[in-house]
This record gives structure tokens, C-alpha cells and sequence, in this order.
């Protein structure tokens, strides 16, 4: 990984400049609106969204008109409605996998990179072994040995995500490890639980942070996957993976239905790497390294 | 590669159950049935008297489990044939002649001369041993239960042989039996011989076969019926996903798709010809044993909230007939003044509902990806106008199967045979309809359904036949576990060259007279 | 050197035991028993019992995963449950298959990722910078399967310029049948991973531009296309080939989806379908080689990264 090590302890003041950066990019402050939006939307979602997105009131598989925006998917709902509703599944489970992933990873990550020695070798062949076996595979074994539901999804989604929240916080961890303020703390008397919280952690959250954004668009693209396979979202919540793998079987009668669930996944991850590109010039002043992987989150 | 007739037998066994529930090729748990000639995609089979077939569903050689639909017809003959048009008219085949005796307890049938394909000749001795394997209800698989009449089978002469039955059977039952029934070698008829090598007369004889990649067949020349068949060569091609097998056909890498989903049947309309088979039907099934549909009165207010016309609209894209109990239209027991009488009522289902004072929530189990999770969802949304919370919960099909197996699904959606002319034959081989321990009733199968499908076994008059039917109808309404919806006929798409391609009753492919 | 080589090589083989372990165990956890999926309900529980014995289940999990870890480490992981072939054999058939779609992925990824990554770097501001940037960040948003699904539609149904289902044909019986086969599978991946390939190269030779160096190679009269050359992109190159082997590696068993698309016979559909089938034994042999591979892929990456840099063997 390549997150500088190096910089100093951010102090409150380092951390306002980090802000003022990202808020000066202007196409991260455009992401970050955009997932704002987005957000807007998902919690908001039946006081927005025109129709019920499980009544089957119309017409089955119309184009765009007056009535239904963009349409009516097979069973005559509403497909913007289901749209709006859509971005639940895909939002909860970016937050619900990134939350598991740095839930896990983070700790493991410091406990390694703190502790070193077995603990260490521990750790890291637990992450090695974990990064080899491809993403969705993982989930898909998950999922099939917890059962299909919505927890279920964004635990066997955010497993995958655990070996580089644990190697970013381990590098991290490093890093900063034999630090003077570091050795300042556990001379002043603090325990090691106390200084890997207290002291470590709040300096090892920056690529933490832009782990978390690279997961949460990692999440969107394999949660839709994994619904396209059958083994997401139950219907008839609408998920956006979901609704392709209907419009997939309607694309000929329908061509403008597959259209518009792709472009919000599209622009959902898009914000994101928005986001996450922002976070880490305002970080680290320079491009990005992220996004090792949403390399094989992405193909699926 | 040996297998061990155990093992072939769990396959069929494993592939037996598959196929009998499942409405379409599954993409979860369907083998991998890649294609995976060493041809290009794009060669297809151009030349005149060669087809390229492209199928999402597995393949045995063993005539007697039933997902051998689209080749087995090739590899075998029958004793009868029946039309494709889905009547009953018995035609020599396999059989030049049968006789029954008055008494309705015996037939003597006489075989055509002909020989297997490994050159050895048909002989009563075959029928004899093929008798004895369908009663043997480890290796008897779904001939098992129609083969239940017969006593015995003894050869009279060398091309004659005389079946006993145990009691006075009708007609229609022995007939459909002798449609279903297979000549087999001998020698080669066990489940672990035939996994590997198919051991008929039939018009066709295996040229290829890999496992879930492709099969090749080549015209059988020694065939009974001169000159035909009229194709020199077959050649199936497995695809584990329907949509990439119809995305085939439409580029041109196969010259014909089977079993296809109905949403592509109106865009390919124009460009191939439609062939409607047989098919089968799709019945919602609701588990007794477990509660909230132990529960009588529930059970027959769900039935009441089954928007067929919408289903047949939307799901089956205006393809198939509803039904109403287990029957096809051309069964002699369908009935459609329950269409009318038990149908699509939300007002009757509430007021049942309230009635039966049960709960308002269930939890249909369903395979993910097929189409009967969108049949569950037109249900789902009309149960709510009513108060009624189904959940669907679509599962990965093995764990799905093992489910409703072990009858924990409270209530799902799912397929079953034709049952010919013989409505007896409604409690074959399958989970939900025996008349022993079922999957939905435990050992408390209706004692009224037992009796029901025993006496439409034995009625051997018209008039027997018309109260035995009624009364396996109206056992079936009453108890309302087994709600018939739509037909679900089978579909293929074929390049328009391609004719006489056709189904019989079984929704078996018989390609005798294709020509392309 | 040979010192960092050996503990590499016993890190990976702790690996791989701790693979078969979770493999093992994950395998169990899986909801139906084999035997009862294979046999269905009616079966007595003497049949039961005889098919688990055969499929090697009877005894304890410990007895049975010794056994079959015996039975590995010379080569043999057993039969497929359903096809009766040895996994070996079943993985054999596929493998060419995956790799050769990994191959042809790859080859795209780099053809696409280093000149539009080296334009982005060098011409960030110009028209064709921007253009190409637009490319990195639409080809890193839009989900390959729906890519997939677009080009089957656009170039395989509509134009019928290339086959819709992606068999398998070897590159080295019929290239140009190979090359149509495989290359819209390929494309819906490559442009995703091209993308984020090209954005790291873009960035690290964004960052190696501005070094020292590389001013005094141009302070010495050297001309710009060598300074790029030799000096920037062969230094920026280096944590760009992470990315490669990591992609590469995910390649392997990771394409479950595209090969669901395109219904091309690789190795992450066969196991997607062990997994629905609880072909028990394919599933374990089948992901303990995509780790194996998976983690050699990487170890050869990091040795060579090593002898490239000296000051890796010593962290």
C-alpha cells in the first residue's frame, strides 16, 4: 500500500486545510452532493417516489410517458418509484459492507501492525487467504451458507472488503508505531489497548476513511451482481441489480428499462470515486492510489 | 469414467427431482451446460440435413426418469405412439398390435420386428425385464407408480408378450403406460448402464456425448418406419442460461433453442418458427403439515386469490390455458366450471380469510430466477390488498429442494407433469400429489384423496370415470393444497427451415419426422 | 534474496493449508447434505448412509479432511459428486478456457491502460486529456456485466457481428475464431480494468514527472520521448504491475457474473455451479486452486518486484 506513512500527526488545524482542500476539488464536492442526493432519495423514498413500487398497477413494460416517467417494468410498476426505492438496497449495503469491512479489518489491522510478531503472521495470512479467494465468490458462499436477507448480503459483502481495511491500518500502523508521540503516550503510562485506541487509531483514519468510500462503490457494484444472480435482494424490494436482471429478459421489448438501473449504479459508484479521489487529494496532496479492490469487485 | 450404479442412480434421482419442479432452466443449480464445441459460435449447422439444437437442461439416457425430454424420444422406441396434437389416439410403434381381454384384467401385445441399435433384435424377453425394473421402486423411477397396475409380464413367444394386471384396468391407463413405456436391451436396461449408454431402437443413435457440453446423434438406419428419419445428424449444445442460449440462436450459433422462456416469444415471432409443445402445468402448493396453512380454511382463501388471467398476461405473455387442479385441458378430469366457480374472487378470499381466523403472513419458498418468482409476486401484491403479508423468499435450488423436501416451505410455486388421459396418474412418482407420505401432508394424506385416486384407477366404464373424476376434483378443491394455474406448454424457436418438429403428450421432443 | 524467496514460498504454503481448512469448513456449513440433495427425501436412512459412506462424508470432519488433504498433496482432490470425473479433470477443461479469457481481458487492459494513462499524465489539461479522463472515470463506473449485457444486445443481436455466447476455442487451433469468441467477454472486463490500471499508471507517473531526476535527465539534453521512456515510465511502471497481478488474480475464478453473461465456460461458473450443485469435492478442489493460483500469481509478483527493488526483500 502506498499511503505515505510518513506524515505528521494531523492536528486539528492539518485536518481543517485537509477539508478545505477536498471542498476546493470541485468535482468531489459534485460526488459528494450527488450522494447526498442519493441519500436524499433513499430515505425519503415514499414521500418522493410517484408510486408504490410494488403496486402492480400498470400497464405492463410501457416506455416513458406522462404517467409513469420512465416506465413500467413487467408487472406494471413504476419504474422510477421502484428506482428511488432502489438505492435502499444499494446505499445499505455500501454503508452495512464498508461498516463490516472496517469493523473487522480496522482492529485486525491494528493489532498486527501494533503488536507485530505471530500476531502479525496471524493476520496476515487470515488477509492473504481472504484477498485470494475472488470477491464475489466469497460472497456468494456467504450468502448460501447464512441464507438469502438483506444482513446476510452486507455481511458476505463487507467479509470481502476486511483484508485492505487490515492492510491500509496496518501499514498505517507502522508507520507510526515507534513515532515520538506514540512513545510519548505509553510513557506517560497508557496502556496498550488505551494507545492503539486513543493514540494510534485517530492517526491511522485518513486512508481508513478513503477505504471506506472505495468499498462502499465496491459494495454497490457486487450487491447488484449478486441480485442479478438471484442471491441478493428479496423481491419485491426493487434493488437496481435486481431490476437488471429483469430488464435483461425484457431489453428487446423494453430497451429503456435496463437503461436506467445501470446508469444509477453507475452514477452511484461514480459519486463515490468522486468522493474517494477528493479524500485522498485532500489527504495526501496527490492522486490516488485507491481502488485495488474494486479491480475485481467491478468485473465480477 | 465408470460409475457405479449407485451413483448413476443418485444422479437420476437428483436430476429426476430437478426436473420435476423446476419451470425453467434455473441459473442457480442448473450444471454447468456450456457450450463448448470446437466449432466457431458462428458455424452453426448450415448443412442440409443437420441440425444444431441449443438446450439449458440436462441430459440422461435413461428412458425412465423424465428429464430426457428433448433427446430421449430420439434413442427409443415406444409400444405406442400418441399425436402431437395432445389427444389420445394410440398408434403402433414399438407395439404392431395389442389386445385387451374382456375382462379388462390382461393384454397381449404383439411387437414390431426390429432391431436395437446395437443390432440385436426386439424380443418379448425385453418387455419382461423392462416390467420388472419399473416395479422395482429403487430403479423403477417415474414408471414406477403407473406401472403399478400390472401383476405380471410374461413372454408368449419370442415377439409376444402377455401383461397380468391386479385388477380390472381402464384402458386409458394401460394405454398411457404403454406410451411411456421404453424398449430397452435386456442386458442393458439398469440405471448404471444406461447413464452412459442409451440401449433403445430408436431413430437416432449416439454419435458424441460430453457431459453438459454436446451431444451428437446420428440417423439410425435401421429404424422401423423406412425412410425416416429424415435428418442424417443432431447435434445438442448445452447453455446454463436461457438468455445466453436464446442471444445464441439469434446470432445464428444454433439453428434451433428449446424450452425457451415465453417473454421471447413475441420478438422472435418474425425471424423463426414458434413451436408450442406440450408442457407442463404450474400449481401453487400450500404445506398442510406446518402451520399457517394447516389451516383448511386458509388454505382454500389463498386459492381464491389467484389472478390466473394477470399471471397468464404477464408472466406466460398470453402462452398456456388456466387451470385449476392438476389436470391439463385435455385430460379427461379438467374441469373449468371451477374456473368459474372456485376462481379469482379477492372479495370470496377475504371473507375465507376472515373465516378461517388463521394468520396473515407466509413465507413461499421459490428458486431464484425463475419465472415463478414473478407469478409469486403478482400473488403477493393482490394477498396485500386483502391483508395477507406473503413473503417470497427466493432460494438457491439446493437448498430450496432440500426445503421443500423436508416440508419446511410453507407454501411455494412449482411444476407438474401431464398426466395424460389417465387421472390416476396425478399421484406418480412426484413429492406433493402421492397418495402415501407427500411432502405436504406427512402420513395424513386425505383419506377422501387416497380413495379418489384409487377408484379413478379402477373405473373402467364411462360413467365410473365421470363420478371418479368428479370426485378426485372435488377432493381436491376441498382440500385446496395443490392450486393449479396456468399450463405452461414447452417453447422452442426454430430457424424457419427447420419443420416437423413437435412434442409429444409427455412434452417429449420427437423428431422423427423433422426435417431441416 | 534467497532468504526472502524462502519465506515467501513457507508463507504461501501456511496459506493455502489455511485456505483448505476454511474451504473445508466452509464446504460443511453449506446448507443441505449432499446426500440427501442426491438422493431426495423418500431415501431410507440406510441409503442414506451407504451414498455418504461412497462420497467419503462418513467419519468425523477431522478424519475426512485428513484424508482428503492426504489425497491432495498427491495430486488427487477427488471425484465430482455429480459428473463422476476426477475434480482434476473437471478443472483441466476449464482452465484453459479462463485463462485464455484472463489472457485476452489482460492484453486489452494494458493495450487500453498505458497509452491512455501515459496521455493523461503527460496532457492532463488538453482536449484529449480530458476526453480520456472521462473515459477512466465512465469505464471505472459503469459495472462490467452491464457493459456485458449492452454489447450482446448492441453487436451480437442487433448487428450480428459477433457471437452472443462465448465458446471456448483455443487460440492455438483456430486464433481468429478464438479472437471473436472471446473478445466482447473480454472488452466488458477490460474496460473496467483499464481504467483503474490507467488511473494508477496516470498517477504514479504523474507523481515520478515531478521527481528530481527526471529534471536532471532533461536539464542533460535528453530528449523528452527518452526521459518518458527510460526514466519516468519505467519507475512508474512498478506499482502499476501490483495492480496488474492483483487484476490477473481476480481474473481467476472471479468472473462469475461475465461468464454467467456471456455463458463462457470458465472456472468461476463451474464453481458457481458446484457451489448450487453441493458438488462438495469440486468446490473444494476448485477454490483451493483459484487461492493457489491466486497467491503464486502474487508471490511472482512481488519477486519480481524484489529483484527490482532491493529494499523490498527487507520489509
Amino acid at each position: 500500500m502506498t499511503t505515505a506513512p510518513n506524515t505528521p500527526a494531523p492536528t486539528p488545524r492539518r485536518r481543517l486545510a485537509s477539508l478545505r482542500r477536498f471542498a476546493r476539488s470541485r468535482s468531489a464536492v459534485a460526488g459528494a452532493a450527488g450522494l447526498l442526493v442519493l441519500a436524499a432519495l433513499a430515505l425519503f423514498a415514499p414521500l418522493i417516489a410517484p408510486f408504490d413500487p410494488a403496486a402492480q398497477d400498470g400497464e405492463p413494460l410501457l416506455g416513458p410517458s406522462g404517467a409513469h416517467l420512465l416506465g413500467t417494468d413487467q408487472l406494471g410498476r413504476d419504474i422510477l418509484s421502484r428506482l428511488i426505492h432502489g438505492a435502499r438496497a444499494s446505499l445499505i449495503a455500501a454503508a452495512g459492507a464498508a461498516a463490516v469491512g472496517a469493523g473487522i479489518g480496522v482492529p485486525l489491522g491494528l493489532l498486527a501492525g501494533y503488536l507485530g510478531r505471530w500476531v502479525d503472521a496471524v493476520a496476515m495470512r487470515l488477509v492473504d487467504l481472504l484477498l485470494a479467494v475472488p470477491g464475489i465468490l466469497l460472497a456468494l458462499v456467504i450468502i448460501v451458507v447464512l441464507g438469502p436477507g438483506r444482513l446476510n448480503l452486507i455481511l458476505a459483502i463487507g467479509i470481502g472488503a476486511v483484508p485492505e481495511f487490515a492492510r491500509l491500518t496496518r501499514v498505517a500502523t507502522l508507520g507510526i508505531r515507534d513515532r515520538d508521540f506514540v512513545l510519548a503516550a505509553r510513557g506517560m503510562g497508557a496502556s496498550t489497548p488505551d494507545t492503539m485506541v486513543r493514540t494510534v487509531l485517530p492517526n491511522v483514519l485518513a486512508p481508513i476513511v478513503i477505504q471506506v468510500v472505495v468499498t462502499a462503490s465496491m459494495a454497490v457494484v457486487v450487491e447488484a451482481g449478486l441480485t442479478f444472480l438471484g442471491l441478493g435482494t428479496p423481491p419485491p424490494a426493487p434493488s437496481w441489480g435486481g431490476m437488471l436482471q429483469d430488464a435483461r429478459s425484457y431489453l428487446y421489448q423494453s430497451p429503456s428499462y435496463g437503461l436506467f438501473p445501470g446508469l444509477c449504479l453507475a452514477a452511484t459508484v461514480l459519486c463515490l470515486d468522486r468522493i474517494g479521489r477528493g479524500l485522498q487529494l485532500a489527504v495526501s496532496g496527490s492522486g490516488p492510489n485507491v481502488a485495488t479492490r474494486v479491480t475485481t469487485g467491478g468485473a465480477v | 469414467m465408470t460409475l457405479s450404479p449407485i451413483q448413476s442412480r443418485l444422479i437420476a434421482r437428483r436430476t429426476l427431482l430437478r426436473t420435476g419442479f423446476l419451470a425453467a432452466g434455473a441459473l442457480a443449480g442448473a450444471p454447468l451446460l456450456s457450450a463448448c464445441g470446437s466449432d466457431s459460435g458462428e458455424s452453426g449447422g448450415g448443412t442440409a440435413g443437420k441440425i444444431t439444437l441449443g438446450t439449458t437442461k440436462i441430459m440422461q439416457f435413461d428412458p425412465y426418469l423424465t428429464n430426457t425430454d428433448i433427446h430421449i424420444h430420439s434413442f427409443y422406441t415406444y409400444l405406442i405412439d400418441y399425436p402431437s396434437d395432445g389427444t389420445y389416439k394410440p398408434n403402433p410403434a414399438g407395439a404392431e398390435k395389442w389386445e385387451f381381454a374382456s375382462d379388462h384384467k390382461s393384454v397381449t401385445i404383439t411387437l414390431r420386428e426390429a432391431k436395437y441399435h446395437s443390432g440385436a433384435p426386439v424380443t418379448a424377453g425385453d418387455v419382461v425385464t423392462g416390467v420388472k425394473r419399473a416395479q422395482d421402486p429403487d430403479a423403477g423411477f417415474t414408471l414406477a407408480q403407473p406401472t403399478s397396475f400390472i401383476d405380471s409380464a410374461t413372454a408368449v413367444d419370442d415377439r409376444t408378450v402377455r401383461l397380468n394386471f391386479k385388477q380390472p384396468t381402464p384402458e386409458p391407463l394401460v394405454l398411457d403406460w404403454m406410451f411411456a413405456f421404453p424398449l430397452v436391451t435386456a442386458a442393458g436396461n439398469t440405471p448404471a448402464k444406461l447413464e452412459h449408454e442409451p440401449a433403445g431402437s430408436g431413430p437416432f443413435r449416439l454419435a458424441e456425448f460430453q457431459r453438459n457440453q454436446r451431444l451428437v446423434l446420428k440417423k439410425n438406419p435401421d429404424f422401423y418406419d423406412a425412410g425416416k428419419p429424415f435428418l442424417d445428424e443432431v447435434e445438442y449444445r448445452f447453455f446454463t442460461d436461457e438468455d445466453a442460449l436464446v442471444a445464441a440462436l439469434e446470432s445464428g450459433s444454433v439453428d434451433g433453442a428449446a424450452y425457451i422462456a415465453f417473454r421471447h416469444a413475441d420478438r422472435l415471432r418474425d425471424r423463426f418458427s414458434l413451436v408450442e409443445g406440450n408442457g407442463r402445468m404450474s400449481l401453487f402448493f400450500m404445506n398442510a403439515l406446518i402451520p399457517p396453512f394447516d389451516n383448511k380454511l386458509l388454505r382454500q382463501a389463498l386459492a381464491r386469490a389467484i389472478d390466473r388471467e394477470r399471471i397468464l398476461k404477464q408472466v406466460n405473455f398470453g402462452i398456456g390455458d388456466p387451470v385449476y387442479t392438476a389436470f391439463m385441458p385435455s385430460s379427461p378430469a379438467f374441469d373449468p366450471a371451477y374456473l368459474g366457480s372456485h376462481g379469482f374472487d379477492l372479495d370470496a378470499a377475504a371473507a375465507l380469510l376472515e373465516q378461517s381466523g388463521g394468520a396473515r403472513k407466509a413465507v413461499a419458498g421459490v428458486t431464484s430466477g425463475t419465472p415463478s418468482v414473478s407469478t409469486l409476486e403478482i400473488i403477493q401484491a393482490d394477498l396485500k390488498k386483502i391483508g395477507f403479508e406473503l413473503e417470497i423468499a427466493p432460494q438457491e435450488e439446493a437448498a430450496y429442494l432440500e426445503a421443500l423436501f423436508a416440508s419446511k416451505l410453507q407454501c411455494t410455486v412449482a411444476a407438474q407433469p401431464n398426466n395424460m388421459q389417465s387421472p390416476s396418474l396425478v399421484a406418480r412418482g412426484r413429492q406433493m400429489l402421492t397418495t402415501k407420505a407427500n411432502t405436504t401432508f406427512g402420513d395424513k394424506v386425505p383419506p377422501a384423496y387416497v380413495e379418489a385416486v384409487d377408484a379413478a384407477a379402477s373405473a373402467i366404464t364411462p360413467e365410473e370415470q365421470k363420478t371418479a373424476y368428479a370426485a378426485l376434483n372435488t377432493i381436491l378443491v376441498e382440500e385446496a393444497w395443490a392450486i393449479g394455474i396456468t399450463t405452461m406448454p414447452s417453447l422452442f424457436a426454430l430457424d424457419k427451415r427447420i419443420t416437423g418438429l413437435v412434442t409429444d403428450v409427455r412434452d417429449y421432443v420427437n423428431l422423427t419426422e423433422t426435417k431441416g | 534474496m534467497y532468504g526472502y524467496l524462502i519465506r515467501r514460498l513457507l508463507q504461501f504454503a501456511v496459506v493455502l493449508l489455511l485456505g483448505s481448512i476454511a474451504v473445508w469448513g466452509f464446504t460443511f456449513a453449506l446448507p443441505g447434505d449432499p446426500a440427501t440433495v442426491l438422493l431426495g427425501p423418500d431415501a431410507s436412512e440406510a441409503e442414506l448412509a451407504a451414498t455418504r459412506d461412497r462420497l467419503g462424508l462418513s467419519g468425523s470432519i477431522v478424519e475426512q479432511y485428513v484424508s482428503w488433504i492426504g489425497h491432495a498433496v498427491a495430486g488427487d482432490l477427488g471425484s465430482s459428486y455429480y459428473s463422476g470425473r476426477p475434480v482434476v479433470s473437471e478443472l483441466l477443461d476449464r482452465i484453459p478456457a479462463t485463462v485464455q479469457l484472463a489472457g485476452f481481458a489482460m492484453a486489452l487492459t494494458l493495450l487500453i491502460a498505458v497509452p491512455v494513462g501515459i496521455a493523461v499524465a503527460l496532457w492532463p489539461h488538453s482536449v484529449v486529456g480530458r476526453a480520456l479522463q472521462g473515459y477512466l472515470t465512465a469505464g471505472l463506473a459503469v459495472p462490467a456485466f452491464w457493459l456485458g449485457l449492452l454489447l450482446i444486445i448492441v453487436l451480437a443481436v442487433q448487428l450480428r457481428w459477433l457471437p452472443a455466447s462465448s465458446d471456448f476455442v483455443p487460440l492455438w487451433r483456430d486464433p481468429g475464431g478464438a479472437l471473436t469468441a472471446t473478445i466482447l467477454p473480454a472488452s466488458a472486463i477490460a474496460v473496467h480494468t483499464s481504467s483503474v490500471t490507467a488511473r494508477f499508471l496516470a498517477t504514479s507517473l504523474g507523481e515520478v514527472m515531478g521527481k528530481d531526476y527526471i529534471r536532471t535527465a532533461r536539464a542533460k539534453g535528453v530528449p523528452e520521448r527518452e526521459v518518458i521512456r527510460r526514466h519516468a515510465l519505467r519507475n512508474a511502471s512498478l506499482p502499476t504491475v501490483t495492480i496488474v497481478g492483483l487484476q490477473l488474480g481476480g481474473f481467476l475464478g472471479g468472473t462469475v457474473v461475465i461468464e454467467a453473461v456471456f455463458n463462457y465456460p470458465g472456472l468461476g461458473r463451474l464453481l458457481y455451479t458446484a457451489i448450487g450443485e453441493r458438488d462438495y469435492s469440486l468446490v473444494q478442489g476448485g477454490v483451493l486452486f483459484v487461492v493457489a493460483a491466486f497467491l503464486l500469481l502474487n508471490l511472482l509478483v512481488d519477486v519480481f518486484y524484489a529483484v527490482l527493488d532491493p529494499r523490498i526483500r527487507l520489509t
